[in-house]
């Protein structure tokens, strides 16, 4: 959350930075490391490969500093920034790795997983979180992606379809598949246990 | 209403309410499917725990890594020697040849019969300029009988993939001063040319035919009043940006040589 001063002072270190002050930029680094790293590392889903990518945001968004012209924050500014590269790099990996028919990609079936199959016992929320972050990991990369985008950057279905060149339709069954898929993983990571009631839950704040 | 289609309600109703005939559907299905029923409440408690998910510590050197690489991308690095020698080279014979000649003077005092050290290195960056439609320069094997000089290494892009050779001089002096000739070199034209480095860039009056398999439109940067469109792209993509509009007859110019390993920034603009 910003505070006024908060704003006031990313300003100031936003100026100095455009006229080449790197100490200034490396304030602005500081201050938004946190949130560009985790965006990158589950995005990758490797911590190497996302400090790489963190990394090349902050590089990137340095080298384009005159291009920003402060409409947004600069915050917003480099995290959209730290979303495209990341997307890219995706994108590039894709590439690089032997190419899948385009048939398996959304064979993931829909059907629920075993659902008698849960184990009861209660679970403490850092293993739950753990959990998540392993199961994330182990995604492949197109589902990993739209979950990242939706859930912990919160880009709107229109936004995820613009970013990764989808239409909505397919960002909404690759969503739910990636879901399933992610359930499917923690089920048998033997952590999960969800309630069976659906709870209203609030959506995440936005970036 | 099947399974398949009633997931795809369940995860589109964590992010948006659902029209009241899905909705209406969705509770028709789940009335008699116990099996979605459940998938439901695990997809809504994962969504909920997406929700508390905090950021992740970046390392303890994180900053300091990235500062540490854009002093190297904005100070021009003495090493590696054969890269940095062509690519000052090409800026010389761009704008400076008077200062690329008295370099090469200073080559040539220091390379001298008696010396056989890694001559073949700045030598074959001087003959592989010419393979770049660049002027030739002056053949330093003119004047000097050093054997040396005789360039063993093939031209241009070859030069930059050989490893670089490890100087066979007996005489250290010889090496000390060529690599201050080096600096010597890299600074001159640095300084005169380039106060700071913008990002290389190529300009272009208009987009060519199939550039929607090299440029996404998330490289896209704001763009300044005078131009159509910028956007920032890696040096392969401006490569093959180039070449298509070469080969389509629309007019680009280049602010550094095409092989300059940096992010670059495409500019459209009209013509003249």
């Amino acid at each position: 959350m910003k505070t006024e001063v908060n704003q006031v002072t990313e300003q100031e270190m936003v100026t100095r930075a455009k006229a080449g002050d790197q100490d200034a930029f490396g304030q602005l680094v500081a201050d938004n490391q946190n949130r560009i790293y985790s965006l990158a590392v589950r995005m990758a889903g490797d911590r190497e490969e996302g400090a790489d990518w963190a990394q090349e945001a902050f590089l990137k968004a340095w080298q384009n500093l005159d291009s920003f012209q402060g409409s947004s924050s600069f915050s917003t500014w480099v995290y959209r920034l730290a979303v495209n590269l990341c997307v890219d790099e995706l994108r590039r990996r894709k590439r690089r790795q032997a190419v899948e028919s385009t048939a398996s990609l959304e064979e993931t079936p829909l059907e629920p997983a075993d659902w008698s199959q849960d184990p009861q016992r209660q679970m403490e929320q850092e293993e739950l979180h753990q959990a998540l972050e392993r199961g994330l990991a182990s995604l492949p990369d197109h589902h990993r992606q739209v979950l990242v985008l939706r859930e912990l950057s919160g880009l709107s279905y229109q936004e995820i379809g613009q970013t990764l060149h989808l239409d909505l339709g397919t960002v909404k069954s690759r969503l739910a598949r990636a879901r399933l898929a992610l359930q499917k993983i923690l089920l048998s990571d033997g952590n999960f246990s969800p309630p069976l009631s659906s709870n209203p839950v609030k959506k995440p704040e936005r970036r | 209403m099947d399974c398949t289609r009633c997931m795809e309600l369940i995860s589109a109703r964590l992010d948006d309410p659902l029209t009241p005939e899905e909705e209406q559907a969705r509770r028709a299905h789940l009335a008699h499917c116990p099996a979605c029923r459940a998938v439901e409440g695990q997809l809504a408690a994962l969504h909920g725990a997406f929700v508390e998910l905090e950021d992740l510590s970046a390392p303890d050197d994180f900053v300091q890594r990235v500062l540490t690489r854009i002093q190297a991308e904005t100070r021009p690095s003495p090493l590696p020697l054969r890269r940095s020698i062509f690519k000052t080279w090409g800026r010389s014979l761009a704008g400076l040849a008077a200062c690329a000649l008295l370099c090469i003077g200073l080559y040539r005092a220091d390379l001298l019969p008696g010396s056989d050290n890694g001559a073949s290195t700045p030598t074959a960056a001087l003959y592989s300029m010419e393979s770049e439609g660049s002027e030739p320069m002056p053949d330093p094997s003119n004047n000097v009988p050093a054997p040396a000089l005789v360039p063993e290494a093939p031209r241009s892009r070859a030069c930059e993939e050989q490893a670089l050779p490890s100087p066979a001089a007996a005489d250290t002096d010889a090496q000390e001063t060529l690599d201050k000739s080096v600096i010597y070199a890299e600074s001159a034209p640095e300084e005169y040319a380039f106060a700071s480095t913008p990002a290389p860039s190529l300009t272009l009056s208009r987009l060519p035919d199939g550039w929607e398999e090299i440029l996404s439109l998330e490289d896209a940067l704001p763009a300044r009043p005078e131009e159509l469109a910028r956007y920032s792209v890696t040096r392969e993509q401006a490569s093959a940006l180039f070449a298509l509009s070469q080969n389509q007859d629309i007019t680009a110019s280049l602010s550094a040589p095409l092989d300059t390993d940096a992010q670059w920034t495409v500019i459209l603009a009209s013509e003249g």
